[in-house]
């Protein structure tokens, strides 16, 4: 994890309220950038700072050639507000590679199951890129609110098959993503799944992955304030507390976790 | 050549008046990852408890204005890890190390003060009683003067190395507090710990932190500090350390001059991680521009008309 200042190359909105932004850094990182892998994104820029805090974004794709960085991000706020203005040119301070990332399945010539929701589809189509070009068959199930609202799909197009589900029907089945996975539940095909999104989404996934025997992780997004364990404002429940009832942090022992391995809350 | 930063913190002699605040730097672990942690004027860790303290339900943050509310809850791991496993990585540094101290009774501070004081390399005890965010203990110990002087009394008496006693901004009179305290045997105090608040999610209707309330920190609390600051530096002989949304070195200034020795520095460090060597770098410079040539010139040096 190094902190420094990027520039952006690109800002382009791709929804009304979604939008991607590339950046170049200055040197390389000093570690790999993992999907799943998250950036503290300073939002205050160099004179003042409010708002006070980072916003943890996570990859949405890195090509170390050109140490180009890239994130779709959804504005909620103020802070994803300033970075939804930010212009080709502009400086950005960047903070990461930080926390745990995917693993990768352990045996080639497996299928991957991927299940995203809204804006936890960006760290998705950065996994179904890499899964993809290490020879793992992709099947993204990609869950938005409706026609207008849906991103990625030409990329994710690119490294697998896809499916879509809008919650108002506009686009692909009629529904959110879960019921999607449904389909997939007996499906004997996929051996390894990965999934993000909101809340809800996840303790869903739980109730239907819960008792399933092959691997499933999950990446979690919890308010934080450094990014790098010091704040412990990130702590989720271990579901077995062992040893010594000791809790878990969505920044350096997640964001992804095994499906199982923590509490599912706010 | 002397050095320009040094300072004397009571007993202590620090190479520049900068070091974390209790809570934003854990145990100092994630940052000697980033950072040279022996530049720094001392390093104060975690509130330690007797028992490994889960602490509150999250949300545990909220940003708001220039700031945030931090409702942590004193999480850490307890008495003994702390002193097996995470102050001894730390007394090689040779800077002082110092141990904020937490508690649901007297019967705890007594008990943590005596274990941590007997650590080898461990200079000074920060005795917590202004944590806003636990039921007991913490800020009931802080809130009434004659409490507060006992608690101090308390842990001076077992304690192997100097005190100095955290107050709160949550009390009417903090200068009654502040000279209890100096009565009752306390080597220094640290101010301010965060001032409480909250925060609401006017959709779900609900407080944003899972505690309903917590401490507000940030550059948004700074004004207030500096005063709190200024009106104990009046009343009391004992060092202050300062403290209160310092993100600069022009803060640090600030609050020297209104009386503290020694500064800290919290919630920006998760702003900016590299935020004290940065601070510490930009000192010398300013002392140059201000035209002074030793940081202890500046230490009250507030002209009042």
């Amino acid at each position: 994890m190094l902190n420094c200042e990027a520039q952006v190359i690109t800002n382009t909105p791709l929804t009304a309220s979604v939008f991607s932004l590339t950046l170049r850094l200055p040197f390389a990182p000093d570690s790999q950038v993992t999907p799943g892998q998250f950036y503290m994104l300073k939002v205050s820029g160099n004179i003042g700072l409010d708002p006070l805090l980072r916003r943890p974004i996570s990859v949405c794709a890195f090509d170390p050639l050109t140490q180009t960085l890239r994130f779709v991000i959804r504005r909620v706020g103020r802070g994803t507000t300033i970075l939804e203005q930010l212009r080709p040119g502009d400086p950005l301070e960047v903070f990461g590679p930080l926390g745990h990332g995917f693993p990768y399945p352990e045996e080639p010539n497996t299928h991957a199951l991927l299940i995203g929701g809204g804006v936890g589809i960006p760290p998705l189509l950065y996994l179904a890129q890499e899964l993809s070009n290490a020879g793992v068959q992709v099947t993204a199930l990609l869950g938005f609110r409706s026609e207008k609202e849906v991103f990625l799909l030409d990329e994710f197009s690119r490294w697998g098959t896809v499916e879509i589900a809008t919650d108002d029907g506009s686009l692909g089945a009629c529904g959110n993503v879960c019921d999607l996975l449904e389909n997939h539940l007996t499906n004997s095909h996929w051996s390894i799944a990965y999934a993000c999104g909101p809340l809800p989404m996840l303790q869903r996934l739980e109730v239907l992955l819960g008792q399933d025997q092959r691997p499933v992780y999950v990446s979690l997004e919890k308010r934080m304030a450094c990014g790098i364990g010091a704040c412990t404002a990130c702590t989720c429940k271990r579901q077995h507390p062992e040893p010594e009832n000791r809790s878990s942090l969505v920044c350096t022992d997640g964001p992804v976790f095994r499906l199982g391995e923590v509490e599912l809350d706010v | 050549m002397s050095n320009p930063l040094a300072v004397q913190l009571g007993s202590l002699s620090l190479q520049n008046p900068v070091m974390p605040a209790s809570g934003c730097f854990g145990y100092g672990q994630e940052f000697a990852r980033l950072y040279d942690l022996s530049q720094l004027g001392a390093i104060v860790v975690k509130a330690t408890t007797p028992q490994p303290t889960q602490g509150n339900p999250t949300p545990r943050v909220a940003e708001t204005p220039a700031g945030m509310l931090n409702a942590i809850g004193l999480q850490n791991p307890g008495l003994e890890v702390v002193c097996q496993q995470l102050l001894p990585p730390l007394v090689p540094l040779g800077i002082p190390i110092i141990v904020n101290i937490a508690g649901a009774s007297i019967a705890d501070y007594i008990e943590v003060a005596q274990v941590v004081s007997q650590v080898p390399g461990i200079a000074a005890l920060e005795l917590n009683i202004s944590c806003p965010n636990v039921k007991q203990g913490g800020l009931a110990f802080g809130a009434d003067p004659d409490t507060a002087a006992t608690v101090t009394r308390e842990v001076k008496a077992v304690s192997a190395v100097p005190v100095f006693v955290k107050l709160s901004p949550n009390v009417t009179d903090i200068v009654a507090i502040a000279t209890a305290v100096e009565a009752a045997g306390a080597d220094g105090l640290s101010l301010i710990n965060t001032l409480l608040g909250m925060a609401i999610d006017i959709r779900r209707r609900q407080p944003i932190l899972g505690n309903i309330v917590g401490g507000l920190s940030g550059p948004a609390v700074k004004p207030v500090a500096l005063r709190l600051v200024h009106q104990v530096y009046q009343a009391v002989s004992i060092p202050i350390i300062g403290m209160g949304g310092i993100t600069c070195a022009e803060d640090v200034i600030e609050f020297m001059l209104a009386g503290a020795r020694a500064i800290a520095v919290g919630t920006a460090n998760f702003v900016d991680p590299y935020i004290l060597p940065k601070i510490i770098a930009d000192l010398p410079p300013l002392l140059t521009e201000l035209g002074v040539s030793s940081i202890t010139e500046l230490i009250g040096g507030l002209k009042l008309a």
